[in-house]
């Protein structure tokens, strides 16, 4: 068992607002081996996005974050500010969601892949001196090299192009550009390509599993697109009102999914080879944050729901082997161990 | 990495190289845009003429700004019967040439200008650097004080400043940058308010950068425009409250020509010498006309809101 490259322990983000504690992460644990490609998906406030902020130590004011955050054994919780200015960026890249609004607009695409560059001093050990700057060239032969890599066609031209002069899919690759410049060891992907259509999304998905397999690069994909997580991912966690649902390899979870949830949610995928297509949407509403009920937070939307599901404390259980599901079903008996307790046992 | 052994060694310069380049292509597109508008472009031309001669202003006048001939006194401008080519915009009550005398006014008033403004997009611009992305108590305390600057009429409370702290130019500088801020300050705060909420603030923060260098190196080429153009405008509006101000006799003091003071002395003379006092109005109308023109064309040309529409 290798280590793994990231682990969430006990991962709980919260934003005290007015109305009381916005709960947006619940006791999250994660595991991401080197190499891997995992997925979060569930539905907009399910604590997916806050999950991939909170590893950076980015959740905006006034959220807060509690638990155990390891990188390479590395414990990024404890890390003072500018130690952790050096991981974000260097070791680990974040790709948005909205390449145009978070490239800033008033610079060539190129330089700003070069301010990454810059910023980290890759291959050098301290930043260059501000104004007398000897390795300008050097630093452009890297970048004409990472813009070749992530598919940008001319790179001599489009590094001084603006970014609104770049089409969806070059905009995306530009900011994929801009994440691997440093070759961070873990990427976290933000919904990259929600904002694109499809056959743009195809490609942006090959280059990033490209890189992956090249590279070694841990990702995390966050997505609320569960078609494109089977797809591309290794290994799947369902999310639910910031709790972790189901959780396994992902030919596990899609063919045979433990939680009622994430069942509703395959049921929820428009096959297109079927006509007459028959989605069945769950109903209801995700509930409010501020005020979780008591026992399982699906229990007003499930089909299964039974009275008991509306007080039990429930765990994330064993349903079969690296498969875990938090539901009243696995709750009963002896026969599910938990999740704490598989993890202590070597796999 | 196998780039670092290929890649010749650029020289120090390269980022500067860059830069230049990028700012030279900036220059030729903005004055190509301001092409497209005759008036502002206009505007703009009276301005520099009116800096050009503020700058050079003792090669190019023959006449001392302020000693006078008495036997010249009240000549009339050159086109009017009784003037002198010698004095085209004629004389002043002790025979000073008003011409010299608005040329060396204009570069009182220009310098009033620019500094006011300059010290004003300091002050202004930090502390609402400061407030609008920190936010917090220092933003709440600041912008109070901000309205409270706000609830007094500029010209009012110039006048009572000055009048407190004596003239002169050091003061005079001081009276109107000591509310003229105010106006940056709540540019630049509302303006850094709404761009930290774009996603590539948040994307620097990913990437590693430190708040302050996110203040100054993203977000500051994005509002530097609006904060140009205020400045324009606003220093229109700091050369007329000088003149109000040496006018009253507060400002700028005589024998130094200064255009709201020349406009002061030619009261006495209005009904037989108009043009002693009615040729520094002009001027200063036509220069503060100018910076607003100028400034108008610069917001459409450089406010990105109005391009998208």
């Amino acid at each position: 068992m290798s280590n793994p490259l990231l682990e969430l322990r006990n991962l709980t983000t919260v934003f005290p607002t007015g109305r009381g504690v916005v709960q947006a992460v619940n006791s999250v644990n994660l595991r991401v081996k080197p190499g891997e490609i995992l997925g979060i998906v569930g539905e907009s406030g399910s604590g997916k996005s806050t999950v991939l902020l909170s590893i950076l130590g980015l959740v905006p004011y006034p959220g807060q974050i509690d638990g155990e955050i390891y990188f390479r054994e590395q414990p990024l919780h404890r890390l003072p500010r500018r130690a952790m200015r050096q991981v974000r960026g260097k070791e680990i890249s974040m790709i948005f969601q909205d390449p145009l609004s978070t490239l800033n607009p008033v610079f060539p695409v190129g330089e700003q892949i070069r301010e990454a560059l810059r910023l980290h001093g890759v291959g050098q050990g301290r930043r260059p001196h501000w104004l007398f700057d000897r390795r300008g060239g050097r630093e452009k032969e890297r970048v004409l090299e990472v813009m070749e890599e992530v598919g940008i066609p001319d790179p001599q031209v489009r590094y001084r192009a603006y970014p609104h002069e770049f089409s969806g899919g070059m905009q995306q690759r530009a900011l994929i550009a801009i994440g691997l410049v440093n070759e961070p060891a873990l990427l976290l992907a933000d919904e990259p390509t929600t904002a694109l259509d499809v056959t743009i999304q195809a490609q942006i998905m090959d280059l990033m599993r490209r890189i992956n397999r090249e590279r070694g690069t841990g990702i995390i994909l966050v997505t609320h697109n569960l078609a494109l997580a089977a797809e591309f991912c290794d290994s799947i966690a369902v999310m639910y009102a910031g709790r972790i649902v189901e959780h396994g390899p992902i030919d596990q979870v899609v063919k045979n999914p433990q939680h009622p949830y994430t069942q509703g949610l395959l049921n929820c995928l428009p096959r297109i080879n079927r006509r007459a297509a028959k989605i069945n949407p769950i109903p209801g509403e995700v509930p409010d944050l501020v005020d979780l009920p008591a026992g399982c937070a699906f229990a007003s939307r499930c089909p299964l729901v039974r009275p008991a599901c509306r007080s039990a404390e429930l765990r994330l259980r064993a349903v079969a082997p690296d498969q875990y599901a938090r539901c009243i079903l696995y709750e009963e008996g002896e026969r599910y161990t938990t999740e704490e307790e598989a993890w202590k046992t070597p796999r | 990495m196998s780039a670092s052994t290929t890649a010749p060694t650029a020289g120090w310069w390269y980022p500067w190289q860059i830069r230049l380049r990028l700012w030279w292509r900036k220059l030729i597109d903005f004055l190509q845009q301001l092409t497209q508008q005759p008036i502002a472009l206009i505007g703009g031309l009276v301005v520099l003429l009116f800096i050009l001669a503020a700058i050079f202003a003792e090669p190019i006048t023959v006449h001392d700004p302020e000693l006078g001939n008495l036997r010249q006194r009240l000549l009339p401008p050159a086109w009017q019967e009784g003037g002198q080519l010698e004095y085209p915009l004629g004389t002043d009550m002790q025979g000073r040439d008003l011409l010299t005398r608005i040329i060396f006014g204009a570069r009182i008033s220009l310098l009033v200008g620019f500094l006011t403004v300059a010290i004003s997009v300091g002050v202004g611009g930090i502390l609402g650097a400061l407030a609008g992305y920190y936010r917090g108590w220092l933003d709440t305390v600041l912008s109070r004080f901000a309205d409270l600057l706000m609830a007094f009429p500029f010209l009012i409370f110039a006048i009572a400043m000055m009048a407190f702290i004596g003239p002169g130019f050091g003061n005079l500088i001081l009276a109107l940058t000591f509310k003229g801020w105010v106006e940056f300050f709540r540019l630049v705060r509302g303006e850094i308010m709404s761009e930290k909420t774009r996603e590539y603030v948040e994307a620097a923060r990913a990437l590693g950068r430190s708040h302050t260098a996110i203040i100054g190196t993203e977000i500051l080429p994005n509002i530097i425009q609006s904060v140009f153009v205020l400045a324009t405008l606003r220093m229109g509006f700091f050369i007329v409250t000088e003149a109000s101000l040496s006018f009253l006799g507060l400002g700028i003091q005589p024998p130094t020509p200064a255009w709201g003071s020349m406009v002061a002395t030619g009261r006495d003379v209005m009904l037989t010498a108009w043009w002693v006092s009615t040729l520094p109005g002009v001027a200063i109308v036509l220069l503060v006309l100018s910076l607003n023109i100028f400034g108008e064309g610069l917001r459409d040309i450089l406010d990105p809101r109005l391009k998208m529409e």
